[in-house]
Protein backbone atom coordinates (compact mmCIF):
# COMPACT_ATOMS: atom_id res chain seq x y z
CA UNK A 1 0.00 0.00 0.00
CA UNK A 2 2.75 2.38 0.91
CA UNK A 3 4.46 1.94 -2.38
CA UNK A 4 1.27 2.48 -4.31
CA UNK A 5 0.55 5.68 -2.41
CA UNK A 6 4.04 6.96 -3.04
CA UNK A 7 3.64 6.22 -6.74
CA UNK A 8 0.35 8.16 -6.70
CA UNK A 9 2.12 11.09 -5.12
CA UNK A 10 4.77 11.02 -7.77
CA UNK A 11 4.49 13.81 -10.30
CA UNK A 12 5.25 11.85 -13.41
CA UNK A 13 7.05 13.15 -16.44
CA UNK A 14 4.56 12.80 -19.28
CA UNK A 15 7.01 13.50 -22.07
CA UNK A 16 10.29 15.17 -22.71
CA UNK A 17 10.81 17.72 -25.42
CA UNK A 18 13.31 15.73 -27.46
CA UNK A 19 15.60 18.60 -28.23
CA UNK A 20 18.92 18.84 -26.48
CA UNK A 21 18.79 22.53 -25.54
CA UNK A 22 22.17 24.07 -24.80
CA UNK A 23 22.99 24.39 -21.09
CA UNK A 24 19.63 23.06 -19.82
CA UNK A 25 19.36 19.90 -21.86
CA UNK A 26 16.04 18.28 -22.79
CA UNK A 27 12.99 19.76 -21.02
CA UNK A 28 10.75 17.34 -19.14
CA UNK A 29 7.03 18.17 -19.20
CA UNK A 30 5.34 16.99 -16.02
CA UNK A 31 1.85 15.64 -15.49
CA UNK A 32 0.67 18.76 -13.67
CA UNK A 33 1.45 20.98 -16.67
CA UNK A 34 -0.31 18.65 -19.11
CA UNK A 35 -3.42 18.42 -16.92
CA UNK A 36 -3.46 22.22 -16.70
CA UNK A 37 -3.36 22.38 -20.48
CA UNK A 38 -6.39 20.14 -20.65
CA UNK A 39 -8.24 22.30 -18.12
CA UNK A 40 -7.30 25.44 -20.03
CA UNK A 41 -8.53 23.96 -23.30
CA UNK A 42 -11.90 23.12 -21.76
CA UNK A 43 -12.22 26.57 -20.17
CA UNK A 44 -11.26 28.29 -23.42
CA UNK A 45 -13.76 26.34 -25.48
CA UNK A 46 -16.51 26.96 -22.92
CA UNK A 47 -15.75 30.69 -22.84
CA UNK A 48 -15.70 30.93 -26.62
CA UNK A 49 -19.05 29.14 -26.79
CA UNK A 50 -20.59 31.36 -24.11
CA UNK A 51 -19.35 34.67 -25.50
CA UNK A 52 -19.87 33.69 -29.11
CA UNK A 53 -22.86 35.79 -29.94
CA UNK A 54 -23.43 38.44 -27.30
CA UNK A 55 -26.42 40.69 -27.87
CA UNK A 56 -27.58 44.04 -26.55
CA UNK A 57 -30.76 42.35 -25.41
CA UNK A 58 -29.39 39.31 -23.57
CA UNK A 59 -30.80 35.82 -23.61
CA UNK A 60 -30.89 33.60 -20.55
CA UNK A 61 -27.35 32.25 -20.93
CA UNK A 62 -25.92 35.69 -21.58
CA UNK A 63 -27.77 37.15 -18.60
CA UNK A 64 -26.29 34.47 -16.37
CA UNK A 65 -22.83 35.15 -17.77
CA UNK A 66 -23.20 38.88 -17.17
CA UNK A 67 -24.44 38.29 -13.65
CA UNK A 68 -21.40 36.10 -12.97
CA UNK A 69 -18.98 38.65 -14.41
CA UNK A 70 -20.61 41.43 -12.40
CA UNK A 71 -20.50 39.24 -9.34
CA UNK A 72 -16.74 38.62 -9.56
CA UNK A 73 -16.15 42.32 -10.16
CA UNK A 74 -18.19 43.18 -7.08
CA UNK A 75 -16.56 40.48 -4.99
CA UNK A 76 -12.97 41.45 -5.82
CA UNK A 77 -13.63 45.18 -5.68
CA UNK A 78 -14.95 44.60 -2.18
CA UNK A 79 -11.44 43.49 -1.22
CA UNK A 80 -9.27 45.67 -3.42
CA UNK A 81 -11.35 48.83 -3.47
CA UNK A 82 -12.40 50.65 -6.63
CA UNK A 83 -8.80 51.07 -7.84
CA UNK A 84 -8.41 47.29 -7.99
CA UNK A 85 -10.95 46.96 -10.80
CA UNK A 86 -8.14 46.56 -13.34
CA UNK A 87 -6.84 43.45 -11.55
CA UNK A 88 -10.18 41.64 -11.51
CA UNK A 89 -9.66 39.71 -14.77
CA UNK A 90 -6.39 38.25 -13.44
CA UNK A 91 -7.83 37.41 -10.04
CA UNK A 92 -10.86 35.74 -11.64
CA UNK A 93 -8.58 33.76 -13.94
CA UNK A 94 -6.69 32.43 -10.93
CA UNK A 95 -9.91 31.64 -9.11
CA UNK A 96 -11.31 29.74 -12.07
CA UNK A 97 -8.17 27.85 -13.04
CA UNK A 98 -7.25 27.02 -9.46
CA UNK A 99 -10.78 26.00 -8.53
CA UNK A 100 -11.05 23.64 -11.47
CA UNK A 101 -7.52 22.36 -10.83
CA UNK A 102 -8.34 21.58 -7.20
CA UNK A 103 -11.48 19.65 -8.16
CA UNK A 104 -10.21 17.93 -11.28
CA UNK A 105 -9.68 14.70 -9.27
CA UNK A 106 -13.48 14.24 -9.43
CA UNK A 107 -13.26 13.49 -13.13
CA UNK A 108 -11.47 10.24 -12.40
CA UNK A 109 -9.32 8.43 -14.97
CA UNK A 110 -6.44 8.79 -12.53
CA UNK A 111 -6.21 12.52 -13.20
CA UNK A 112 -4.47 14.19 -10.28
CA UNK A 113 -5.02 17.82 -9.33
CA UNK A 114 -2.16 19.94 -10.70
CA UNK A 115 -2.21 22.01 -7.52
CA UNK A 116 -0.87 19.07 -5.54
CA UNK A 117 2.41 19.83 -7.34
CA UNK A 118 4.27 22.43 -5.28
CA UNK A 119 5.78 23.88 -8.47
CA UNK A 120 2.33 24.84 -9.71
CA UNK A 121 1.33 26.46 -6.43
CA UNK A 122 4.69 28.22 -6.42
CA UNK A 123 3.88 29.62 -9.85
CA UNK A 124 0.55 30.96 -8.58
CA UNK A 125 2.24 32.44 -5.51
CA UNK A 126 5.01 34.06 -7.56
CA UNK A 127 2.50 35.73 -9.84
CA UNK A 128 0.48 36.81 -6.81
CA UNK A 129 3.41 38.53 -5.11
CA UNK A 130 4.37 40.21 -8.39
CA UNK A 131 0.80 41.45 -8.70
CA UNK A 132 0.72 42.61 -5.07
CA UNK A 133 3.99 44.51 -5.34
CA UNK A 134 3.07 45.98 -8.73
CA UNK A 135 -0.25 47.16 -7.31
CA UNK A 136 1.54 48.63 -4.29
CA UNK A 137 4.00 50.38 -6.62
CA UNK A 138 1.25 51.85 -8.73
CA UNK A 139 -1.10 52.58 -5.85
CA UNK A 140 1.56 54.63 -4.07
CA UNK A 141 2.41 56.55 -7.19
CA UNK A 142 5.92 55.43 -8.09
CA UNK A 143 9.14 54.25 -6.52
CA UNK A 144 9.27 56.79 -3.71
CA UNK A 145 5.80 55.97 -2.48
CA UNK A 146 6.47 52.27 -2.94
CA UNK A 147 9.57 52.38 -0.74
CA UNK A 148 7.79 54.54 1.80
CA UNK A 149 4.97 52.00 2.00
CA UNK A 150 7.40 49.62 3.71
CA UNK A 151 7.61 51.96 6.68
CA UNK A 152 3.86 52.00 7.20
CA UNK A 153 1.99 52.25 9.44
CA UNK A 154 5.03 52.91 11.68
CA UNK A 155 8.76 52.71 10.81
CA UNK A 156 9.26 49.88 13.35
CA UNK A 157 7.31 47.66 10.95
CA UNK A 158 10.03 48.00 8.29
CA UNK A 159 11.71 44.59 8.81
CA UNK A 160 8.38 42.83 9.10
CA UNK A 161 7.11 44.50 5.93
CA UNK A 162 10.22 43.45 4.04
CA UNK A 163 9.91 39.88 5.29
CA UNK A 164 6.29 39.88 4.18
CA UNK A 165 7.43 40.12 0.56
CA UNK A 166 8.76 36.58 1.00
CA UNK A 167 6.37 35.30 3.61
CA UNK A 168 3.21 36.14 1.73
CA UNK A 169 3.91 34.10 -1.41
CA UNK A 170 5.47 31.34 0.64
CA UNK A 171 2.41 31.02 2.86
CA UNK A 172 0.08 31.21 -0.14
CA UNK A 173 2.08 28.53 -1.95
CA UNK A 174 2.42 26.22 1.00
CA UNK A 175 -1.17 26.55 2.21
CA UNK A 176 -2.54 25.58 -1.16
CA UNK A 177 -0.03 22.83 -1.75
CA UNK A 178 -0.47 21.37 1.75
CA UNK A 179 -4.25 21.41 1.62
CA UNK A 180 -4.57 19.87 -1.81
CA UNK A 181 -1.88 17.30 -1.14
CA UNK A 182 -3.36 16.47 2.25
CA UNK A 183 -6.82 16.06 0.77
CA UNK A 184 -5.38 13.95 -2.02
CA UNK A 185 -3.53 11.65 0.39
CA UNK A 186 -6.54 11.25 2.69
CA UNK A 187 -8.78 10.47 -0.28
CA UNK A 188 -6.36 7.88 -1.61
CA UNK A 189 -6.21 6.25 1.83
CA UNK A 190 -10.01 6.17 2.13
CA UNK A 191 -10.36 4.76 -1.36
CA UNK A 192 -7.80 2.11 -0.46
CA UNK A 193 -9.59 1.12 2.72
CA UNK A 194 -13.27 1.16 1.79
CA UNK A 195 -14.55 0.37 -1.66
CA UNK A 196 -16.50 2.77 -3.85
CA UNK A 197 -19.51 4.40 -2.15
CA UNK A 198 -18.06 5.82 1.07
CA UNK A 199 -15.20 7.67 -0.68
CA UNK A 200 -17.79 9.61 -2.68
CA UNK A 201 -19.11 11.19 0.50
CA UNK A 202 -15.63 12.14 1.62
CA UNK A 203 -14.78 13.30 -1.86
CA UNK A 204 -17.57 15.86 -1.53
CA UNK A 205 -15.68 17.36 1.36
CA UNK A 206 -12.06 16.87 0.36
CA UNK A 207 -12.32 17.52 -3.34
CA UNK A 208 -15.27 19.85 -3.79
CA UNK A 209 -15.51 21.80 -0.55
CA UNK A 210 -11.83 21.97 0.30
CA UNK A 211 -10.87 22.60 -3.30
CA UNK A 212 -13.28 25.49 -3.60
CA UNK A 213 -12.33 26.90 -0.20
CA UNK A 214 -8.63 26.81 -1.00
CA UNK A 215 -9.05 28.54 -4.34
CA UNK A 216 -11.29 31.10 -2.64
CA UNK A 217 -8.80 31.68 0.19
CA UNK A 218 -5.95 32.09 -2.26
CA UNK A 219 -7.60 34.79 -4.38
CA UNK A 220 -9.23 36.33 -1.33
CA UNK A 221 -5.86 36.84 0.37
CA UNK A 222 -4.22 38.01 -2.86
CA UNK A 223 -6.96 40.58 -3.47
CA UNK A 224 -6.78 41.67 0.16
CA UNK A 225 -3.02 42.28 -0.12
CA UNK A 226 -3.58 44.10 -3.41
CA UNK A 227 -6.20 46.25 -1.71
CA UNK A 228 -3.72 47.01 1.06
CA UNK A 229 -1.22 48.24 -1.53
CA UNK A 230 -3.89 50.33 -3.25
CA UNK A 231 -5.05 52.03 -0.06
CA UNK A 232 -3.78 55.45 -1.05
CA UNK A 233 -5.17 55.32 -4.59
CA UNK A 234 -8.50 54.09 -3.29
CA UNK A 235 -8.56 56.94 -0.82
CA UNK A 236 -7.93 59.43 -3.61
CA UNK A 237 -10.53 57.80 -5.85
CA UNK A 238 -13.18 57.83 -3.16
CA UNK A 239 -12.29 61.40 -2.33
CA UNK A 240 -12.57 62.53 -5.95
CA UNK A 241 -15.89 60.74 -6.49
CA UNK A 242 -17.20 62.18 -3.24
CA UNK A 243 -16.11 65.63 -4.38
CA UNK A 244 -17.72 65.09 -7.76
CA UNK A 245 -21.06 64.31 -6.20
CA UNK B 1 7.23 15.03 -4.18
CA UNK B 2 8.78 18.21 -2.83
CA UNK B 3 11.35 18.71 -5.52
CA UNK B 4 11.39 22.08 -7.22
CA UNK B 5 11.42 21.95 -10.97
CA UNK B 6 12.16 25.20 -12.76
CA UNK B 7 10.43 24.16 -15.97
CA UNK B 8 7.20 23.20 -14.27
CA UNK B 9 7.11 26.56 -12.50
CA UNK B 10 7.83 28.39 -15.75
CA UNK B 11 5.23 26.44 -17.71
CA UNK B 12 2.68 26.93 -14.97
CA UNK B 13 3.30 30.68 -15.01
CA UNK B 14 2.97 30.70 -18.79
CA UNK B 15 -0.24 28.67 -18.50
CA UNK B 16 -1.76 31.10 -16.04
CA UNK B 17 -0.74 34.14 -18.07
CA UNK B 18 -2.03 32.63 -21.32
CA UNK B 19 -5.36 31.80 -19.76
CA UNK B 20 -5.46 35.27 -18.19
CA UNK B 21 -4.88 36.99 -21.53
CA UNK B 22 -7.42 34.72 -23.17
CA UNK B 23 -10.10 35.39 -20.58
CA UNK B 24 -9.30 39.10 -20.53
CA UNK B 25 -9.88 39.33 -24.26
CA UNK B 26 -12.67 36.86 -24.84
CA UNK B 27 -14.58 36.81 -21.56
CA UNK B 28 -14.13 40.16 -19.82
CA UNK B 29 -13.44 42.11 -23.00
CA UNK B 30 -16.54 40.88 -24.77
CA UNK B 31 -18.88 40.96 -21.80
CA UNK B 32 -17.74 44.42 -20.69
CA UNK B 33 -17.96 45.71 -24.25
CA UNK B 34 -21.53 44.54 -24.66
CA UNK B 35 -22.53 45.91 -21.26
CA UNK B 36 -20.92 49.26 -22.02
CA UNK B 37 -22.63 49.37 -25.38
CA UNK B 38 -25.94 48.68 -23.70
CA UNK B 39 -25.32 51.38 -21.12
CA UNK B 40 -24.43 53.82 -23.88
CA UNK B 41 -27.54 52.90 -25.84
CA UNK B 42 -29.77 53.43 -22.83
CA UNK B 43 -28.09 56.73 -22.09
CA UNK B 44 -28.55 57.82 -25.70
CA UNK B 45 -32.21 56.88 -25.57
CA UNK B 46 -32.74 58.82 -22.38
CA UNK B 47 -30.93 61.83 -23.78
CA UNK B 48 -32.94 61.62 -27.00
CA UNK B 49 -36.20 61.43 -25.09
CA UNK B 50 -35.18 64.42 -23.01
CA UNK B 51 -34.30 66.36 -26.15
CA UNK B 52 -37.56 65.39 -27.82
CA UNK B 53 -39.65 66.51 -24.89
CA UNK B 54 -37.74 69.77 -24.76
CA UNK B 55 -38.38 70.31 -28.44
CA UNK B 56 -42.04 69.49 -28.03
CA UNK B 57 -42.31 71.98 -25.21
CA UNK B 58 -40.63 74.61 -27.34
CA UNK B 59 -43.00 73.91 -30.23
CA UNK B 60 -45.97 74.13 -27.91
CA UNK B 61 -44.77 77.47 -26.59
CA UNK B 62 -44.20 78.71 -30.12
CA UNK B 63 -47.64 77.56 -31.14
CA UNK B 64 -49.20 79.21 -28.14
CA UNK B 65 -47.51 82.54 -28.84
CA UNK B 66 -48.46 82.39 -32.51
CA UNK B 67 -52.02 81.52 -31.55
CA UNK B 68 -52.32 84.43 -29.16
CA UNK B 69 -50.73 86.66 -31.81
CA UNK B 70 -53.29 85.51 -34.34
CA UNK B 71 -56.10 86.18 -31.90
CA UNK B 72 -54.78 89.68 -31.31
CA UNK B 73 -54.49 90.20 -35.03
CA UNK B 74 -58.04 89.03 -35.60
CA UNK B 75 -59.34 91.28 -32.86
CA UNK B 76 -57.50 94.21 -34.39
CA UNK B 77 -58.86 93.43 -37.84
CA UNK B 78 -62.42 93.22 -36.58
CA UNK B 79 -62.04 96.45 -34.68
CA UNK B 80 -60.64 98.17 -37.72
CA UNK B 81 -63.41 96.84 -39.90
CA UNK B 82 -65.97 98.01 -37.40
CA UNK B 83 -64.40 101.43 -37.29
CA UNK B 84 -64.32 101.57 -41.06
CA UNK B 85 -67.93 100.52 -41.29
CA UNK B 86 -68.94 103.10 -38.71
CA UNK B 87 -67.08 105.82 -40.51
CA UNK B 88 -68.57 104.76 -43.81
CA UNK B 89 -72.11 104.67 -42.44
CA UNK B 90 -71.65 108.09 -40.89
CA UNK B 91 -70.29 109.41 -44.16
CA UNK B 92 -73.13 107.89 -46.15
CA UNK B 93 -75.76 109.22 -43.79
CA UNK B 94 -74.22 112.64 -43.90
CA UNK B 95 -74.03 112.55 -47.64
CA UNK B 96 -77.67 111.46 -47.86
CA UNK B 97 -78.72 114.20 -45.50
CA UNK B 98 -76.82 116.77 -47.51
CA UNK B 99 -78.35 115.48 -50.69
CA UNK B 100 -81.81 115.57 -49.19
CA UNK B 101 -81.42 119.10 -47.86
CA UNK B 102 -80.03 120.18 -51.22
CA UNK B 103 -83.00 118.70 -53.02
CA UNK B 104 -85.39 120.29 -50.55
CA UNK B 105 -83.71 123.64 -50.97
CA UNK B 106 -83.76 123.52 -54.75
CA UNK B 107 -87.37 122.42 -54.74
CA UNK B 108 -88.27 125.24 -52.43
CA UNK B 109 -86.49 127.73 -54.68
CA UNK B 110 -88.22 126.35 -57.71
CA UNK B 111 -91.55 126.56 -56.00
CA UNK B 112 -90.93 130.16 -54.99
CA UNK B 113 -89.89 131.00 -58.52
CA UNK B 114 -93.01 129.36 -59.94
CA UNK B 115 -95.22 131.20 -57.51
CA UNK B 116 -93.67 134.51 -58.39
CA UNK B 117 -94.02 133.75 -62.00
CA UNK B 118 -97.66 132.76 -61.68
CA UNK B 119 -98.38 135.84 -59.57
CA UNK B 120 -96.73 137.98 -62.21
CA UNK B 121 -98.77 136.43 -65.00
CA UNK B 122 -101.92 136.76 -62.93
CA UNK B 123 -101.15 140.43 -62.37
CA UNK B 124 -100.66 140.86 -66.07
CA UNK B 125 -103.98 139.32 -66.84
CA UNK B 126 -105.72 141.27 -64.10
CA UNK B 127 -104.27 144.47 -65.54
CA UNK B 128 -105.39 143.52 -69.02
CA UNK B 129 -108.82 142.64 -67.68
CA UNK B 130 -109.08 145.83 -65.75
CA UNK B 131 -108.05 147.84 -68.76
CA UNK B 132 -110.50 145.98 -70.96
CA UNK B 133 -113.19 146.66 -68.42
CA UNK B 134 -112.26 150.32 -68.14
CA UNK B 135 -112.27 150.70 -71.95
CA UNK B 136 -115.73 149.29 -72.06
CA UNK B 137 -116.82 151.62 -69.31
CA UNK B 138 -115.30 154.72 -70.85
CA UNK B 139 -115.93 153.64 -74.34
CA UNK B 140 -112.69 154.69 -75.66
CA UNK B 141 -109.29 153.41 -76.10
CA UNK B 142 -107.10 154.08 -73.14
CA UNK B 143 -103.53 155.08 -73.63
CA UNK B 144 -101.87 151.81 -73.08
CA UNK B 145 -98.61 152.77 -71.62
CA UNK B 146 -99.68 155.28 -69.09
CA UNK B 147 -102.71 153.44 -67.89
CA UNK B 148 -100.98 150.20 -67.52
CA UNK B 149 -98.47 151.86 -65.23
CA UNK B 150 -101.31 153.31 -63.15
CA UNK B 151 -102.89 149.89 -62.88
CA UNK B 152 -99.73 148.32 -61.90
CA UNK B 153 -99.26 150.89 -59.18
CA UNK B 154 -102.76 150.26 -57.98
CA UNK B 155 -102.29 146.57 -57.88
CA UNK B 156 -99.05 146.93 -56.08
CA UNK B 157 -100.69 149.14 -53.51
CA UNK B 158 -103.33 146.51 -53.02
CA UNK B 159 -100.81 143.94 -52.12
Amino acid sequence: MGEELVSQLENEVVFTIPIDFPVVGPIAIHESVVVTWGIMAVIMIAVLLMTRNLKIVPGKAQSLLEILVNFVYKFFEGNTGPAGRRYVPYLSTVLLLMGVSNMIGLVGFGIKPPTKDINVTAAYALLSIILIEAATFRGNGGLKGFLKSFAKPIPVMLPINIMEVVIRPLSLCMRLFGNVLGAFVVMKLIEHVCGLIIPMVFSMYFDVFDGAIQAYVFVFLTSLFVGEGLEEENHKLRHSTAAAQ
Amino acid sequence: MLEFDFWTILFSIINILVLFLFLKKFLFGRVNAIMEERARLVENDINKAKEDSQQAEMLLKEYQTSMSGAKEEARKLIMEAQKNANAQSVAITQQAQEEASRIIESTRQELALERERSIASAQNQIVSLAMDAAEKVIGKKIDDEANRAIMDDFLNEEE
